[in-house]
């Protein structure tokens, strides 16, 4: 047990990568969300029967969140934080769960923010061709694919690690 | 381009993308066009975006009216959009430009002519007009006075009132070109730059085809453009062969080959002017690739300045009685 | 109708030189009236190509002031044409022409016709003010025409009605004078004569 100026170093690790999970993917979404709802906004204030379609589009660079928040969840079950059992976390582990969240933290952040441009792009389309919406929306979903594999690695690195 | 950036326009572009699709297209102006009478004009006209102002206006006839109105709404609705940038003001100071010419002349004429006035720009007409009257200068934009004491320098030294429209026209140039540096808008700047090249274009032309003299193309070419006005000086003494090859390296070839064939065997440049015109329009096309940012809302102001203008010409057309033919000789391109 | 004259020998050889001096004038007024309706046939012939060149070419003008109107915005259009600096001056002279005194006007333009900045102004106010200038002098030529062929056409009405009323007034009234002066003397005549003969046979019957 290693503990650097009084705290738990192991345990702390796991806990800062959890929440760099959580907050970055948090951060990219909501500039990704905010930048597509100003633009969704702008659409239906002059046309507000486009809103269902806008939502969806709106609503895609939010994911990126859910992603972190999942990843950071996964890692507190983990270590055990949750069944206020903590169980004990070597330096060597706190450093593995904390590299396993970082493939989602900065694809959530990256993908959600352009995400969101894209998704901002493809409001465009609808706001123009309402009848080439399906097409729009392939498009911001293409950006989806980089976080779902950031996730997906974030996933598999954490059930891969012992404690 | 960063993200605040991004977010700062992201609103207001979602309303102009839904504009866009309330812009004339080209079968709506074909039919306006092919409009058998004004009335039948009208009623068109009626069928689209103008419908209200259509309904609303006193005389529907005075289509001034109707598109000045529409115009004055465009650009208070890019006021409410970003009401923090002076985007808007890159298109309003011409309006202040205009009523100092009108003011000036005025002056020296000892005449009122203040029904020539456009209360449209950045400073009231009335107080444009009480700051000149009572010589407080300063109290206006800075380049609208330096402007302003230049102007009056030019017309006292040569007592031409052409002058006048020479020097502030500069003013103009130099201060909407200043604006959109400061404010970033890179695709306006480079918009503005190949005008004002067009400007100097159609200006050398002009006084080319009227003789007029070297010393007049000199008054009239703009700084600023992506040629220097030592670019043009020198072909007012070579031919129209000549100078359709000084631009073919430049990006107006096209313009210039077809605007002098049309001016070689019409003796007008009307085509010159409307190439020059439509190829600004292409340039303003680019902002259709620009998802964010300025350059959709500086796009669609252009737009509909373009647009009104078409209007204005089809229905004074129709007024009239000119042939559809000719008509369509001198309709700009839509942006749509 | 007859004029009211004593019937005496003397007014009789008056008349009769009035007549006379009546038909020649006649004569002369109508080969003058004939000359006028010749130079007014030219001229009329003239003037109608003229105006016909002078109404296409302003219809010219005006279609391209129209279309200048149409590219720019009224109070732009305005402004560029707010400062006129060409002056143009006409000046009438007088030249006769049989019993006419016509007007010639002639027009000079001084001064540079373009008056605006060519950045805010479009190329068709050039082509307008082109065909505007051109077009001036000839409206000018045109006016001057005019109005000597509006005097000749005066004229003209003036000599034929002297013509008329010689020929129809008052050569038959004089002749009609003289013829009946000419009766009443021979009636006197005949009078005086049956008078001496009555008698003469009263005086031979004693």
């Amino acid at each position: 047990m290693v503990s650097w100026f009084g705290i738990e170093a192991g345990m702390g690790l796991a806990i800062l990568g959890a929440a760099l999970a959580v907050f970055l993917g948090g951060i990219g979404s909501s500039i990704g969300v905010g930048i597509a709802g100003q633009m969704a906004s702008g659409v239906v204030t002059e046309d507000p029967e486009k809103f269902g379609k806008l939502l969806l589009l709106q609503a895609l660079p939010g994911t990126q969140g859910i992603y972190g928040f999942l990843v950071g969840f996964w890692v507190i079950l983990k270590v055990g934080l949750l069944g206020g059992d903590p169980a004990t976390i070597t330096i060597d582990q706190g450093f593995q769960l904390f590299a396993a969240c970082l493939p989602i933290a900065f694809s959530g952040l990256i993908s959600g923010i352009w995400q969101g441009k894209v998704s901002a792009a493809a409001m465009g389309i609808v706001a123009k061709r309402p009848e080439a919406s399906g097409k729009a929306l392939i498009l911001p979903a293409m950006v989806e694919t980089y976080a779902i594999l950031g996730l997906l690695a974030s996933i598999l690195l954490i059930t891969g690690i012992r404690i | 381009m960063s993200i605040s950036q991004d977010s700062r326009y992201a609103y207001a572009v979602g309303r102009i993308r839904v504009l866009e699709n309330k812009l004339l297209d080209k079968t709506k102006m074909q039919r306006l066009q092919n409009a058998k009478s004004v009335d039948e004009a009208l009623l068109v006209l009626s069928e689209t975006d103008y419908a209200d102002l259509v309904a609303k206006a006193p005389n529907p006839y005075d289509i001034d009216a109707i598109t000045t109105e529409e115009i004055k709404r465009v650009y208070l609705l890019i006021r409410e959009l970003l009401p923090k940038e002076a985007l808007a003001d890159l298109f309003l100071i011409k309006y202040d430009i205009h009523n100092l010419k009108v003011l000036l002349k005025a002056h020296y004429q000892k005449k009122d002519f203040d029904y020539l006035l456009v209360d449209a720009g950045l400073v009231p007409a009335e107080t444009i007009k009480s700051v000149l009257k009572n010589d407080q200068l300063p109290s206006i934009p800075k380049e609208y006075y330096e402007g302003v004491k230049a102007a009056k320098a030019a017309y006292e030294e040569r007592q031409d009132p052409k002058v006048i429209d020479e020097v502030l026209d500069r003013t103009q140039t130099a201060m909407v070109a200043d604006m959109a540096s400061k404010g970033g808008h890179e695709f306006y700047r480079r918009l503005l730059a190949a005008q004002v090249d067009l400007v100097n274009l159609k200006s050398l032309a002009r006084v080319k085809r009227l003789g007029r003299g070297r010393a007049f193309l000199d008054d009239s070419l703009l700084p600023g453009g992506t040629l220097a006005p030592s670019f043009f000086t020198p072909l007012y003494g070579s031919d129209w062969a000549q100078l359709v090859q000084a631009f073919s390296l430049t990006p107006y070839k096209a313009v210039v080959e077809q605007g002098v064939a049309a001016y070689l065997e019409s003796g007008q440049l009307t085509t010159l002017e409307k190439l020059a015109d439509n190829f600004q329009m292409t340039m303003l096309r680019e902002a259709k690739m620009f998802a964010l940012g300025p350059e959709p809302i500086i796009a669609y102001v252009m737009a509909k300045e373009n647009e009104v203008r078409n209007i204005r010409i089809i229905m004074i057309g129709k007024k009239n009685g000119v042939a559809t033919a000719e008509i369509a000789e001198r309709l700009r391109e839509s942006y749509v | 109708m007859n004029l009211r004259i004593n019937p005496t020998r003397m007014e009789l050889l008056r008349l009769k030189k009035r007549v006379r001096v009546a038909k020649r004038g006649h004569k002369l007024l109508k080969d003058k009236r004939d000359e006028l309706m010749k130079r007014f046939m030219a001229l009329i012939r003239d003037v109608k190509n003229m105006r016909l060149t002078v109404e296409k070419r302003l219809m010219e003008a005006y279609r391209s002031f129209l279309v200048a109107r149409a590219v720019m915005s009224p109070e732009v259009l305005e402004e560029a044409i707010m400062f006129p600096t060409q002056q143009v001056e006409i000046s009438i002279k007088e030249v006769r022409m049989m019993s006419i005194i016509a007007p010639v006007f002639t027009l000079q333009q001084e001064g540079a016709m373009y008056s605006y900045g060519l950045a805010s102004s479009s190329s068709d106010l050039d082509a307008a003010l082109d065909t505007f200038s051109a077009v001036l002098p000839l409206l000018v030529e045109l006016a001057s025409v005019e109005r000597s062929l509006d005097l000749l056409a005066e004229e003209i009405e003036k000599t034929r009605r002297r013509v008329n009323a010689l020929e129809y007034v008052l050569i038959p009234n004089l002749e009609k004078t003289v013829k009946s002066i000419a009766m009443k003397l021979s009636e006197q005549e005949r009078a005086a004569i049956t008078r001496l003969m009555k008698i003469k046979d009263v005086v031979r019957a004693k």
